[in-house]
């Protein structure tokens, strides 16, 4: 484990007028070589993290406290990618290796596999969003998104009205549920009970957006690869705003908004965390401390923002007070 | 005898090779969110894959690369079957660090199908 202050360089990437935020990072490593893709940190202050390990087939379990990881198999040609907590305290994951959703009881580790239907082929799965009422929603990079029902065990499964990209996908507070798709370029609404999906059309064409994520308002900010944008959606007046990341070449892959509606994004072209103010519009940068740190995904807790560096193998924690 | 041998022979290896081809095309399933065999289509998150093999890495003037497979470019990477083989193996271990990031192919015959499949669209 290792403790890094960052605050004296993040001082040198805001603006004057704006306060910069005190910011402690924390390094967990992660076996060589298993491909921590995606975190979950369970919401209890210290409590376990999870992790996708994509290439081990494993569900991580990392202990804050000691810094132990411990692995969980997921079954036989197991390759997740995402993992999220869902409203009963479990992990839950998208694992593509097996075109299944995957849950594992925290308490006796049993691990339970809901596959896709075989008819639809493999679907690239890519992330997971619990609605307001239990259900877990996900996309599916080769062009679905779908439902399960963990009570009743039903799956449904939808074609992406604009073919393949769908990729990440997120909750409202109210329970709506949002996708990005990368490879079409736009943001869709789903109707959670028709299961029917709306196109929102970004102001940038091509921006390529990979994560979105909600703030405590409802507002879907969106990390855009190719753009190298951070955008916000409003849905309740349909607008738009944009803003350019920081640097010569941003390449914005994972977003998420903390509990204080501050926005953090990973910036794979200045290799860097970055954070932002939406009350003051300024950014805030974290250089990364090795190269090619890769951090394709972002989830927190009060006062933690967690981020797993896939080229490094290793997990980071931003703390801040 | 011999020339229906000779033809039988043609007609097997053609019907494998059609046979490589839709296997090819069922593995390339795990592909095809981010890449394209068309010339046609538009913007997508990986680069086209006509022509690949035998090509040098990260050569498409037109497509934004990671640093690493620009690295392995100029290091003198180049898409041979072998070298796609053992890519799509085990990517990570290939060439860790790049955008794609992680995907395995473990059976060697599905390797062989999508090259063939590769090697089939010019």
């Amino acid at each position: 484990m290792r403790v890094v202050l960052l605050l004296a360089a993040a001082l040198l990437a805001i603006p004057a007028d704006a306060a910069p935020v005190k910011v402690e990072t924390q390094e967990f490593a992660v076996p060589a070589g298993s491909g921590p893709h995606d975190v979950a940190a369970d919401p209890s202050p210290g409590g376990y993290v999870w992790i996708a390990q994509q290439r081990a087939g494993a569900l991580g379990r990392l202990d804050p406290r000691t810094g132990k990881v411990d692995h969980i198999a997921l079954g036989s040609g197991s390759a997740p990618h995402g993992v999220i907590v869902g409203p009963d305290g479990a992990p839950w994951l998208t694992d593509g290796g097996q075109n299944a959703i995957v849950r594992v009881d925290p308490k006796t580790e049993a691990v339970t596999v809901w596959r896709l239907p075989e008819d639809g082929g493999y679907a690239n799965l890519n992330t997971a969003a619990f609605d307001g009422k239990g259900r877990i929603w996900f996309t599916g990079q080769n062009g679905i998104y779908g439902r399960l029902d963990p009570a009743s065990g039903e799956m449904k499964v939808w074609d992406a009205p604009k073919g393949r990209g769908p990729y990440g996908i997120a909750a409202t507070p109210k329970g709506g549920i949002f996708y990005v798709s990368l490879a079409g370029s736009h943001l869709a609404e789903i109707d959670i009970e028709t299961g029917e999906a709306k196109v929102i059309q970004p102001p940038t064409a091509g921006q390529g957006a990979r994560r979105v994520w909600s703030d405590s308002k409802g507002r879907l900010y969106i990390s855009e690869w190719n753009s190298g944008q951070l955008s916000r959606y409003e849905p309740e007046t349909k607008t738009w705003k944009l803003w350019k990341l920081p640097g010569a070449r941003p390449r914005a892959y994972a977003v998420y908004v903390d509990e204080r509606d501050a926005v953090w994004v990973s910036d794979w072209g200045a290799n860097a965390m970055v954070r932002f103010d939406p009350e003051t519009e300024t950014f805030q940068t974290f250089g990364n401390r090795e190269p090619n740190a890769n951090v394709r995904q972002i989830l927190g807790r009060k006062g933690e923002v967690w981020t797993p560096e896939s080229g490094l193998d290793r997990i980071v924690v931003y703390r801040f007070q | 005898m011999r020339a229906l041998l000779a033809l039988l022979l043609v007609v097997a290896a053609e019907t494998a090779s059609a046979q490589d081809l839709q296997r090819g095309r069922r593995v390339f399933t795990r592909c095809v969110a981010c890449h394209s065999l068309e010339a046609e289509r538009g913007p997508t998150p990986g680069p086209g894959l006509i022509g690949v093999v035998g090509r040098a890495a990260a050569a498409l003037p037109d497509f934004e690369y990671s640093p690493k497979l620009i690295e392995a470019g100029r290091k003198g990477l180049v898409w041979t079957e072998d070298a796609l083989d053992r890519f799509v193996a085990d990517t990570e271990a290939f060439l860790p660090g790049t955008v794609m990031g992680f995907l395995s192919i473990p059976n060697a015959a599905d390797r062989r199908a999508l090259i063939e499949l590769l090697k089939s669209v010019r």
